[in-house]
């Protein structure tokens, strides 16, 4: 896990891993097998945890309980069971279950390759670093907005901050993608493109065929 | 000849880059207030993982009448990709959603007070762009995941958006009245 989160986070540029979503991102949503989506997802899923990342199963959960419900509501395909007067139907099921997967996958991937700290160049990086710069600065301060004085306080925050401008960022010490975090994204890369490949040379095996 | 005509002309673009370096600021300034709210909406628990009380909303409100149109845009834009750039969510469709959303809620909010101008109060205001991000999210539920189960969550979650519009719209409505920061950008503006 520790050499996974060093490469993800230490040794790849946020730039390049941006640039790289750009790829995964499309391969990943478009992947027709749904046995592949779910496990290239549950991929994502151990990734994010690697890097970092909170994951919530509560919340993943209920989300995508929800999107599978109400994907059911209305029937499509072969009947499989019925609980009173409510038909379960498998085109429902399946096309809920992929939608939750996609859905939760992308997070996950999201997750994995956008970092706050990329940089961008011209006007819209400092911009963005302009942005980064008073946000750090309010939530330094954050803790001198008053809950019984809600509006004087927030008022004089915004005064005092605008007056001092954006704190300067910590400028990262601009470092190329080393050699771990060429593997981790060129794996990564691969995981998403090879099923693509293994495609084209036949149908998938009867136990991955599940839409 | 030739110096008096520079000088004239850098005398007279001063105060325009002046002006633009300040929408400038206030732009970036504004973008991180929408971000740390957005951080504070995070924290606050909600009965779905999808719902959104929209509270990231007011300093886009607040700009309305003190920045002129291209920039209230810009601040839009800004607030979509430094939330999905924190979160981590700019590959997912919680981004296509928060676009869609954000924009469509902006352009209304703008046209109300354009078209409205004093007539139409913060309330008005947030009511409508809640309910224009609140439709555009449905619809594009509708296409991305829910299908045609979406049509049922739609009264919900219109209904939620006119709650938290309408509460949003009265804090703007005081915080305008009574923030001194507020009335001084108003002052720079004329």
């Amino acid at each position: 896990m520790k050499t996974i989160a060093r490469a993800f986070r230490e040794e790849a540029s946020p730039q390049i891993l941006l640039a790289s979503g750009l790829v995964v991102f499309p391969a990943f949503l478009f992947q027709p097998a749904l046995s592949v989506r779910f496990f290239t997802a549950l991929v994502f899923l151990f990734l994010a945890a690697a890097v970092g990342k909170r994951i919530r199963p509560v919340a993943t959960i209920v989300m995508s309980a929800s999107i599978v419900a109400f994907n059911l509501i209305v029937p499509f395909g072969r009947v499989l069971f019925s609980i009173g007067d409510f038909r379960i139907t498998s085109g429902a099921l399946s096309g809920g279950f992929e939608k939750a997967v996609t859905i939760e996958g992308l997070i996950w991937l999201s997750q994995v390759l956008v970092r706050p700290d990329v940089r961008f160049p011209g006007v819209s990086g400092e911009l963005l670093a302009g942005t980064f710069g008073y946000f750090a600065r309010i939530t330094e301060e954050r803790k001198s907005i008053d809950r019984k004085d809600i509006f004087g306080s927030l008022d004089a925050l915004l005064v005092r901050l605008w007056d001092e401008g954006p704190a300067r960022i910590q400028e990262t010490a601009k470092k190329g993608t080393g050699p771990g975090g060429i593997a981790a994204i060129a794996a990564l890369v691969a995981l998403c493109l090879l099923p693509y490949l293994f495609l084209l040379f036949g149908p998938l095996p009867a136990w991955l065929v599940w839409n | 000849m030739r110096r008096a005509t520079e000088s004239d002309a850098s005398r007279r673009g001063k105060p325009a880059a002046d002006a633009g370096r300040r929408y400038f600021n206030l732009t970036a300034f504004l973008s991180a207030f929408c971000l740390f709210l957005s951080t504070i909406e995070y924290m606050i628990p909600k009965p779905l993982p999808f719902m959104r009380l929209g509270i990231a909303n007011l300093p886009i409100i607040l700009a309305l009448d003190i920045m002129p149109v291209p920039q209230v845009l810009l601040l839009v834009l800004l607030k979509v990709v430094c939330q999905s750039l924190v979160s981590g969510s700019l590959f997912s469709y919680i981004f296509l959603f928060s676009f869609a959303g954000s924009f469509a809620s902006g352009l209304v909010m703008i046209a109300a007070r354009k078209a409205g101008g004093k007539a139409i109060s913060f309330v008005g205001v947030s009511v409508l762009g809640a309910v224009a991000s609140n439709l555009v999210q449905i619809v594009l539920a509708r296409y991305f995941i829910f299908g045609e189960s979406a049509w049922y969550i739609g009264p919900p979650f219109v209904a939620v958006g006119l709650a938290t519009g309408i509460l949003l719209g009265l804090f703007c409505e005081e915080f305008a009245r009574r923030s001194t920061w507020y009335a001084s950008m108003k002052g720079a503006r004329r």
